[in-house]
């Protein structure tokens, strides 16, 4: 392995990496979910939150492996861990073929019944092959089985060990399932003999086994992963066996948001109930709710990740260290200046667009002294500043004349002597992110971005998102020749900012839903970028670090509002919680974060502070799929008129786009 | 029975020794290329009928004359094939004929079920046709799906036994082509399984093999175990080929819970997955896992500059009787 960064998925990862690999989060081992709970629970979230790992780090193969005696382990923990992924059901096998979807609920039942039984006997088979029970506590358990469901063979292959014959009982059973179902396809029947009562099998499986000796009040958790696999009759059968389940059974069902289909059940149309039949949490909600934690989790992971690539843990903090920019002044001279090389002073690109927004109102002579009151070579940070300071003025109605100029430049230039007072000050911590972004823009360059904090923020509390990014990075500083784990100088502004914009395009695709659904949140979030992006470099950003967007939906269609939910649940988009309220009515608006993650691909900054309140004409244009190209190009550019010297010109799209 | 895939038949012909066989029917998938038509005029046969595909979406007016035969668009082929042969006969309709089928315009769904349908249909053998583009429209920027990938599932009736462990040991054997979204859509599918990526080489033309490795890229980050070492190759156009490669892949595996097939390449190479599945592993652990679009475009290739010739001797194909032995496994 080339970097300690390939593997980024829980299911590219064996058993014993999984332990290796596994950090608690806040250090607690059930910070997040408690596997022990008789209380159903959903773990929810987008791609990447770390289910998957966690999940499997419940799973008896785990268990077992942190214990010589895996029962001691069970005991100690309270719960026994029986893991299994829904998509290896197959679950579109259980549909069409000519059969009515009654019958397939029935037959899908029944299998499900028998898959996890067997399931939770093999993981009962195990245990005894470590710890065998002896005499007819075994037996005890076989013979609940074939009392449900009947003689399965004629003859016992393994007269002496029950509890494998019951398992191979039930396979053979499921297996004359999977001909019948696979058959029905070229047959147009569906011959089956269903032999139990919907979820009898399983909750008497689990009473038995809960009776072997060592087994008293330990609860039996199926460990579901994947549950998006199921279709929505299928997790109707799965929410009545957690409304109907019977101590000493439990469940844990890991899936995505969208996933989670329904919570009706077959128990006469009940709907399972939230606090009363299960509790449901997002795992990236619980990184959320404590982001300092998230950052330490993540530290913990990376360095992990580094010494288990032979760093030392010392190495591996140098290394997480090497991820921020070489050290610079408060105002980034070097950095900037380093950017702006290949310009003469006079020359910086945005001097040279001022000079010619000048000229455009004013004279020649005008345009020229404006760019000589501004000016401040030495400084290109606070130079810039005062660039906006002068747009501002100018579009809150001043002449655009050497005088506003040399009063924009007053208005910045303490900030060189440190003798700020806290208006500046204010001004200049919240102008700085975005003046030198348009800085790298101007000097077409990609905006940069470094520093582990950062990075960590960029993956919007989802882990796998960060071990991505640093993938990239290591590629990229790799192929620019760069000492990547060896070395100690920094890793390079350029494989930062190729690796977290080929982090970003990655993102976009894994993250979208498949088919027409996916091309339209593609198409959707391209837009808001675009959108947010000419906000961001405009000449007067009316917000700082845009990356967020309120709105009271309304009036908005109901095309436009299924992509916007689809662009939520897929996490393009993140619902910030709470809203706004709004300016001028007082009305909550629901208010959106474009997912930090893409944030790059647009030049954005991964953090939230500015809020900008769309119009519904503007979320219309973003997101409704019978708004072309061309008229979102037009409401965009309304905003880029708005926004861009001489501020006066704005032109009212709104007739001919809708 | 171990089954000696090069004993096959196969020849290359052109259009002017078509004309040399004669057939009793001869069926093609109709789209608007060249080579589909070309073929379709060059052979011999006492009856030819055009199947119809839905996913094409042809209106009836842009339908050509002759005898037409609806492929309705089903997540089921086998109900599609039923309905298709049912014209001609349907169970035993095609027993004593002499058939030839066009797959070049077919959808991949139909080819994975043919050899199956057609030996349900009464056939025994069946001569085979596919011909080579010069080259597609777009290089290796051809799409072949016209719209995204609506899902991904397995082709019922090629559904096989599954085992039930926590971690089961999957594979996840992709023939790919120019399409890295249809790579990308399996892939992400069966995200557990191990993904083996069967790549044609040779290519269908000198250029192709590079162009496909150059897409496959796109689909690196679904693809578990990236790395060239871990590719299959076979010849693009040797169904038999490909079938030996992936009972020769299968077996050196060792034991596997699951052997999923998804061939989203070139139409031989799919052929060449459907002939091992229905010779060697239908019945048992083994499905064909497939990335559905709503519809296809009609027209992706210029000219023709090679016509194939496979002969299925469909006396191979598996039944699919009761399960043997319960519950097992490959090797």
């Amino acid at each position: 392995m080339r970097s300690p960064f390939e593997v980024t998925k829980a299911v590219d990862l064996d058993d014993p990496q999984i332990e290796r690999t596994y950090v608690a989060f806040k250090g607690r081992e059930r910070a997040i979910v408690d596997p022990a709970s008789p209380m159903p629970q959903f773990l929810t979230g987008v791609k990447g939150g770390g289910r998957t790992h966690l999940m499997r780090h419940f799973s008896f193969a785990l268990q077992s492996s942190r214990q010589k005696r895996p029962l001691l382990e069970i005991q100690t923990d309270g719960y026994l861990g029986v893991y299994f992924r829904c998509s290896g059901l197959n679950g579109s096998r259980f549909t069409g073929k000519g059969q009515s979807s009654e019958i397939w609920a029935t037959v899908f039942s029944y299998y499900m019944d028998l898959w996890l039984t067997e399931l939770l006997l093999a993981t009962v088979v195990d245990i005894d092959s470590c710890e065998p029970w002896f005499g007819d506590a075994a037996a005890l358990v076989s013979d609940v089985i074939s009392g449900v469901v009947g003689s399965v063979s004629a003859r016992m292959s393994n007269p002496h060990a029950p509890l494998v014959q019951a398992k191979e009982d039930l396979a053979a059973l499921r297996a004359e399932l999977d001909w019948a179902i696979n058959n029905a396809a070229h047959t147009g029947r569906l011959e089956v003999s269903i032999r139990s009562n919907p979820g009898e099998l399983l909750f008497k499986a689990c009473q038995a086994v809960g009776r072997l000796p060592g087994m008293k009040n330990v609860t039996i958790t199926f460990l579901a992963d994947e549950y998006e696999n199921l279709t929505e009759e299928q997790q109707i059968y799965f929410n009545t066996l957690i409304r109907e389940k019977e101590a000493p059974a439990s469940f844990l069902v890991g899936g995505r948001s969208w996933g989670i289909k329904t919570h009706k059940t077959l128990s006469a149309g009940e709907e399972n109930k939230r606090g009363s039949e299960f509790d449901v949490l997002a795992i990236e909600d619980a990184y959320a709710r404590d982001p300092k934690e998230y950052e330490a989790f993540c530290r913990h992971l990376i360095t992990l990740r580094l010494t288990d690539f032979d760093l030392s843990a010392g190495e591996a903090q140098k290394w997480i260290a090497r991820l921020s920019f070489e050290s610079d002044d408060r105002f980034l001279s070097n950095r900037l200046a380093a950017v702006l090389s290949k310009y003469r002073p006079w020359e910086r690109p945005y001097l040279a667009r001022l000079g010619a927004a000048v000229r455009s109102v004013r004279t020649e002579a005008v345009a020229r002294g404006v760019v000589e009151a501004v000016a401040l070579p030495d400084c290109p940070l606070v130079e810039k500043l005062a660039v906006l300071r002068f747009y501002q003025l100018w579009s809150w109605g001043r002449d655009p004349s050497v005088e506003t100029a040399r009063t924009a430049r007053h208005w910045v230039e303490p900030l060189l002597s440190g003798e700020q007072g806290p208006e500046l000050d204010n001004f200049f911590r919240q102008r700085k992110s975005d003046a030198v972004a348009q800085i790298y823009n101007d000097a077409n360059r990609q905006t940069a971005y470094a520093g582990f904090s950062e990075l960590v923020a960029m993956s919007g509390f989802l882990p796998r998102s960060l071990l991505m990014i640093l993938k990239y990075v290591s590629h990229w500083a790799e192929f620019h020749g760069e000492d990547v784990f060896g070395g100690s100088a920094p890793i390079s502004e350029r494989a930062l900012s190729e690796g977290v914009r080929d982090a970003a395009k990655w993102y976009l695709a894994d993250a979208k839903p498949l088919g027409t659904d996916g091309e339209e949140c593609e198409i959707a979030v391209t837009r808001l970028g675009r959108y947010l992006q000419a906000m961001r470099y405009s000449d007067k950003p009316s917000e700082i670090d845009i990356t967020t967007f309120s709105s009271n939906l309304h009036a908005i269609s109901g095309e436009a509002l299924a992509v916007l939910n689809r662009c939520l649940d897929h996490g393009l988009l993140a619902e910030v919680r709470g809203g706004r309220s709004s300016r001028n009515h007082g009305s909550t608006h629901r208010k959106f974060q474009l997912h930090p993650m893409l944030t790059p691909i647009w030049g954005l900054k991964p953090g939230r502070r500015g809020d900008m309140t769309f119009t519904t004409q503007t979320v219309e244009a973003i997101f409704s799929p019978a708004v072309t190209e061309l008229a979102f190009s037009r409401a965009r550019e309304t905003l880029e008129v708005a926004l861009n010297a001489p501020f006066g010109g704005a032109i009212d799209t709104r007739e001919p786009l809708f | 029975m171990v089954v000696e895939y090069s004993a096959f038949r196969r020849s290359r012909v052109s259009l002017a020794q078509l004309p040399a066989q004669h057939f009793d029917l001869f069926l093609s998938s109709f789209n608007d290329s060249f080579r589909v038509s070309a073929l379709a005029d060059a052979v011999t046969a006492s009856r030819k009928a055009w199947i119809i595909h839905d996913e094409y979406r042809y209106a009836r007016e842009e339908l050509p004359p002759g005898d037409l035969v609806r492929a309705p668009q089903s997540v089921a082929p086998s109900e599609s094939w039923v309905e298709v042969l049912a014209h001609f006969g349907g169970e035993d309709g095609l027993a004593g004929l002499r058939v030839a089928i066009d797959i070049t315009g077919m959808m991949r769904p139909h080819i994975a079920m043919l050899p199956f349908a057609l030996k349900q249909a009464g056939a025994r053998e069946v001569t085979v046709y596919y011909s080579d583009p010069e080259s597609y429209v777009a290089g290796e920027r051809t799409r072949f799906t016209k719209g995204p990938v609506a899902r991904v599932g397995l082709i019922p009736g090629m559904e096989g036994a599954h085992t039930n462990r926590p971690s089961p040991r999957d594979v996840l054997i992709i023939g790919a082509g120019y399409d890295d979204s249809l790579v990308k859509a399996v892939a992400d599918d069966k995200p557990n399984a191990e993904h083996v990526v069967l790549l044609g080489l040779p290519g269908l033309q000198p250029h192709m093999y590079q162009e496909s490795v150059l897409k496959l890229e796109r689909a690196r980050e679904s693809i578990r175990d990236f790395r060239p070492a871990s590719r299959s190759f076979a010849p693009a156009n040797n169904p038999f080929a490909t079938a030996h490669v992936i009972a020769s892949r299968v077996a050196s595996m060792g034991a596997v819970d699951h052997v999923y097939l998804s061939a989203v390449g070139a139409k031989p190479q799919v052929l060449g997955f459907s002939w091992y599945y229905w010779c060697d592993a239908a019945g048992g652990n083994s499905s064909f896992v497939h990335p559905f679009a709503e519809r296809y475009e009609r027209d992706t290739s210029n000219g023709l500059s090679m016509i194939h010739e496979y002969v299925l001797e469909l006396d191979f194909v598996r039944s699919l009787g009761p399960p043997a032995a319960l519950n097992a496994s490959f090797g």
